[in-house]
């Protein structure tokens, strides 16, 4: 699934280890996440949202 | 130095070990271990045949599935640390796996020695020979209970994901090679294998389930 956690972590200078920390998931999750490979559960899709105080849908983006 | 340059460290040292960067030496170290079990456990096989056949004593049986024991539990090392190396995420539920799954095997170990050692000396009949042939099998089971359990413990579901998958292509596996192998056996053109052998094989097949698994998310 298309997304802009790449985006949203450069705005905010974290590198995904910074990120997997936050998320308390492993560097690979968010690697595999963030290059669309891996969609995330719900549970942790509402995570990722709540920490950049943002909506699911204004992070990721379902392929038409 | 900066306060942050320990913690910088960490994290190159974790990327470093991403299976991106050397699933072929993760393959290559693969083959040798599951050689080096399939070796052992035929090594094992074949030494107590020998061994009976000779009419050795009790002492030069226990002395061979000490031997087997030690291998065993070399082999579980190497394999944890290949693992390590092919997963580079170690979260604390893949943590307690490794402990609990080690210390599995090493009962088991004792355990095996005991129950030979005691079969041999004892000769015992009814119940109890039933009960110390089974002994060996206990902490077996209790390992394939900690691979359940971590697979609940694991809270990264990424991992738990790949960990499920790995765990499915070792029982596609498992299958197929008890299959191809009942039937070669029953047209006598293979030797028999202990049907005990299925959990160290399926233990094995876990590492190629790995790769195949994680294939999808390079």
């Amino acid at each position: 699934m298309k997304n802009r956690l790449k985006v949203l972590r450069a705005e905010r200078n974290w590198s995904q280890a910074d990120l997997a920390d936050r998320l308390e998931v492993s560097r690979q999750s968010v690697n595999a996440i963030e290059t669309g490979k891996y969609d995330p559960s719900l549970p942790l899709a509402f995570k990722i949202a709540r920490l950049f105080g943002l909506s699911i849908e204004a992070i990721f983006e379902a392929e038409a | 130095m900066s306060g942050a340059l320990p913690k910088r460290t960490i994290i190159m040292s974790a990327t470093e070990d991403s299976p991106r960067s050397r699933p072929w030496k993760a393959g290559g170290a693969f083959l040798v271990l599951a050689a080096g079990v399939g070796g052992a456990i035929w090594a094992y096989l074949a030494s107590i045949r020998y061994l009976r056949d000779h009419h050795a004593g009790p002492a030069a049986l226990t002395a061979a599935s000490f031997v087997y024991g030690a291998v065993v539990l070399t082999m579980g090392w190497t394999f944890m640390r290949v693992h390590r190396g092919m997963t580079g995420a170690r979260t604390p539920a893949a943590r307690r796996y490794t402990r609990r799954f080690m210390t599995a095997m090493s009962v088991y170990v004792f355990t095996l020695l005991g129950a030979v050692s005691a079969l041999r000396y004892l000769r015992p009949t009814g119940a109890l020979a039933y009960a110390l042939a089974i002994a060996p099998a206990l902490p077996m089971i209790a390992a394939i209970g900690v691979i359940g359990l971590y697979l609940r413990e694991e809270t990264d579901e990424f991992q738990r994901a790949i960990q499920t998958e790995a765990a499915l292509w070792a029982t596609g596996g498992m299958m197929a090679i008890a299959t191809v192998w009942g039937f070669l056996e029953m047209f006598g053109l293979v030797p028999h294998v202990d049907s005990w052998c299925a959990f160290p094989i399926w233990s094995v097949l876990l590492a190629p389930g790995q790769l195949l698994a994680r294939r999808r998310y390079r």
